[in-house]
């Protein structure tokens, strides 16, 4: 129960469930597939998506404490967990 | 592919005066500027080393300059740095657009690469780190690509120099490419609409209404201050027209269009093989691990300060300070000057007790050179290992105390190798209000690397709760005044998002090129300065001003602060860096003049030091007459007033007696 909470509060009002969630939710070492980033703060956004990182791309969580780190291709990228509640992934089909 | 976009080369002939190479963040531009043109540009393993552009001749093409221009994501430009790249797009004469990219990264590369082909100028890409693609399992068919946008791609390696020939052969054959995208309909049509108007454009009219959408500030600029108001006004119709059309933002309907064109030309044209080196990725986990990081971050702390602090400024200044200047040359030269000098003045002033030789030359050569040569060798084996952006991660949530996010510890960083340097460099940072803030405490609280040497040398002689309650001062102030300085300051906090390279072994042979550069740089600047402080404090000195200002600083130097007054003179010097003050302290304190607790007191108050003038011509430059203005009557009154206080704290406690 406390752990839904949680996962909750980190999705930042997006629905979380076992196909979408947000990326502060992943677990280190899993690939997903970015769905939505509209929630984040539009310079940010664009910040992000200059670095590549756009719905439909996939990403692998390498960590995520202190901050959250991806790998997008082969460049590792490094944001807040303020950030990564913005950004709504799925798992990828295997 | 040919259903998506088109690809229509132009025939006009670019006759400009200018190659620019452009490129994303850390791939290799300054390197491959250096093979171009033979001169040498600062190079290193993070985003963000070039923040200027920097020109060369071009060595197999005769008049033709080369620019090497600040790393850009992309467009719309959204850092200062970026700001320079695209105005060089956007001003420059420019005959070919070499666009270097990271293989390793060709989805990011082909981004830019797309935004490059659409302006219509004439475009190369060289696709850099081939190696490092290659051991990553990455294989990248570039015919096929080629076709795709219709320029040259060449495969290279700029730090071992291979593909470099191909690039200059290419610079000459490249003509002017307009890829075409396909883009929604609303977009299409409003480009239509603004290549129907009548103007000149430096790039193609395409391009420029793509980047005006989306609201680029270089582009808003210059057609503010090019274009009619009749037109500006046009334009402004068709864009509001398309922002009400797209309430999430122009910017992403625009980047998913790339994006797919991207994606299925990657999916042509790139081979993956799944393997990759564990070691080198366990150990960049490892640096950014919120347990193991830490003791990591102190063991490269640590081998700096044995480096620069006991083998610099300890064993190589014993060595070239006391036995080869004070007991082999300078004896011999007063000896000479006496036989040969008549003039009792002019003995003073080459070898007397502010003697040109004896003072000027001596410091400059044999107590700074050792100290900042050793500085500038560490910190260009920590730069090019790809270490720094990972201290960012690790120290972001101290940072954000101070309303500030990790990516600041690069400046903060790099100030310990020059604030000058450091201060220009916080133009990576995106916001003006994080770059006020960081100016600020760079100029505060950040000691150099001349500086830095002289402290530890005089810490070490001193005990290693010195070191300690030094250091906790200087961290102390740097939290409360950024602390308070962010409060002042409008605006809010952004979120750390930064980009980790690669770890690399260094390449032995740019941190030495890197040394020699910045030691140039260090004696051409600072060398001289040190000879007119020198000249200056003679000249006080024989017209027996120094004394009456000795004198007259009396109150605050031994008043308030409790050194001896003689320290003046040493503070006096700190007007022109304060890496020279604190060499005079240096000398005091092993000459025998400072108790331990002056000494502490005199490197607290002489760290929180304007740091030099070449330091406030540079703040001046990045942040405008008022701010620095504003900075220096902060720091001074400052530094002395925690001196002071440090000094009655002590001596309350019974330290260091």
């Amino acid at each position: 129960m406390f752990h839904r909470r949680r996962k909750q509060r980190c999705a930042r009002g997006y629905e979380t469930n076992d196909q979408c969630l947000a990326l502060c939710q992943v677990a280190p070492g899993q690939e997903v597939k970015i769905r939505e980033m509209e929630r984040l703060h539009p310079p940010y956004r664009g910040h992000l998506q200059a670095y590549g990182l756009l719905p439909g791309r996939c990403v692998r969580v390498i960590t995520q404490s202190p901050v959250t780190i991806i790998q997008v291709e082969q460049m590792e990228l490094a944001f807040e967990k303020s950030v990564a509640e913005g950004i709504l992934v799925e798992p990828m089909q295997e | 592919m040919t259903a998506c976009h088109a690809v229509h080369p132009g025939n006009e002939i670019h006759n400009g005066s200018c190659v620019a190479l452009v490129g994303n963040p850390n791939v290799g531009k300054s390197v491959l500027f250096h093979r171009l043109t033979g001169q040498y540009v600062m190079v290193s393993n993070y985003p963000g080393t070039t923040v200027e552009v920097s020109q060369g001749k071009l060595r197999n093409l005769q008049g033709v300059t080369l620019i090497d221009t600040p790393g850009v994501i992309g467009f719309p430009s959204r850092s200062e740095d970026e700001q320079v790249t695209e105005k060089v797009l956007f001003h420059s004469d420019l005959r070919t657009v070499i666009q270097v990219g990271d293989a390793k990264n060709l989805r990011r590369t082909l981004h830019l690469t797309i935004q490059l082909a659409e302006m219509g100028l004439p475009l190369v890409l060289a696709l850099n780190m081939m190696d490092e693609a290659r051991m990553r399992g990455l294989e990248i068919r570039t015919d096929v690509m080629e076709r795709a946008f219709g320029i040259p791609i060449i495969q290279t390696v700029a730090t071992r120099g291979s593909g470099i020939a191909d690039v200059e052969n290419a610079i000459n054959a490249a003509y002017p490419v307009n890829l075409e995208i396909q883009y929604p309909p609303e977009i299409e049509q409003a480009i239509q609409q603004v290549e129907q108007l009548e103007f000149d454009s430096p790039i193609s009219k395409r391009a420029l209404s793509l980047l005006w959408f989306v609201q680029d500030p270089v582009c808003e600029k210059w057609i503010e201050e090019n274009l009619p108001q009749s037109v500006q006004n046009q334009l402004d119709n068709i864009r509001s027209y398309l922002i009400n059309k797209f309430p999430d933002g122009i910017e992403i309907v625009i980047q998913q269009s790339r994006e797919s064109f991207i994606e299925k030309l990657v999916h042509e044209s790139l081979l993956e093989a799944k393997n990759a080196s564990m070691s080198v990725k366990r150990l960049s986990y490892l640096t950014t691990h919120p347990l193991w990081g830490i003791p990591i971050l102190f063991v490269v702390l640590y081998a700096m300060y044995w480096f620069v602090g006991v083998f610099g400024a300890g064993t190589l200044v014993g060595l070239l300070e006391e036995q080869l200047f004070g007991e082999i040359i300078n004896p011999w030269l007063i000896s000479i000057s006496e036989k040969v000098i008549p003039w009792v003045i002019l003995r003073d002033f080459l070898v007397g007790d502010y003697g040109l030789w004896t003072m000027g030359v001596t410091y400059a050569l044999a107590l700074l050179l050792p100290i900042v040569l050793t500085f500038f060798i560490a910190f260009g084996i920590l730069e090019d290992s790809g270490y720094l952006p990972r201290v960012a991660v690790l120290s972001n949530r101290l940072f954000s105390a101070i309303g500030l996010n990790g990516q600041a510890v690069l400046p903060m960083v790099l100030g310990l190798g020059c604030v000058t340097m450091a201060t220009m460099t916080t133009r990576i940072l995106n916001r003006p209000r994080d770059r006020v803030l960081v100016t600020l405490l760079l100029a505060l609280a950040v000691p150099c690397s001349a500086q830095l040497g002289v402290v530890l040398g005089m810490l070490s002689a001193i005990s290693l709760s010195a070191a300690l309650i030094w250091g906790g001062v200087i961290f102390l102030v740097l939290l409360l005044v950024g602390w308070l300085a962010s409060r002042v300051l409008p605006g809010e906090r952004t979120p750390l998002i930064v980009e980790l390279p690669p770890l690399r072994m260094p390449v032995f042979t740019n941190v030495i090129f890197k040394t020699l550069a910045r030691l140039e740089w260090y004696i051409k600047e600072a060398v001289p300065l040190f000879l007119l402080g020198t000249v200056l404090l003679f000249a006080l000195d024989t017209a027996h001003i120094l004394p009456a200002l000795i004198e007259a600083l009396k109150p605050i130097v031994t008043g308030w602060l409790g050194l001896p007054a003689e320290a003046a003179s040493a503070l006096l010097m700190g007007f022109l860096r304060r890496d020279f003050a604190a060499t005079g302290f240096f000398v005091m304190q092993s000459q025998g003049h400072l108790s331990n607790l002056q000494a502490l007191v005199s490197i607290t108050t002489i760290t929180l030091f304007i740091p030099c003038i070449a330091s406030v011509f540079m703040m001046v430059k990045e942040r405008g007459w008022k701010i620095t203005l504003g900075m220096v009557a902060f720091i001074l009154p400052f530094s002395v007033l925690v001196g002071g206080l440090l000094m009655r704290l002590l001596s309350g406690l019974g330290w260091g007696l």
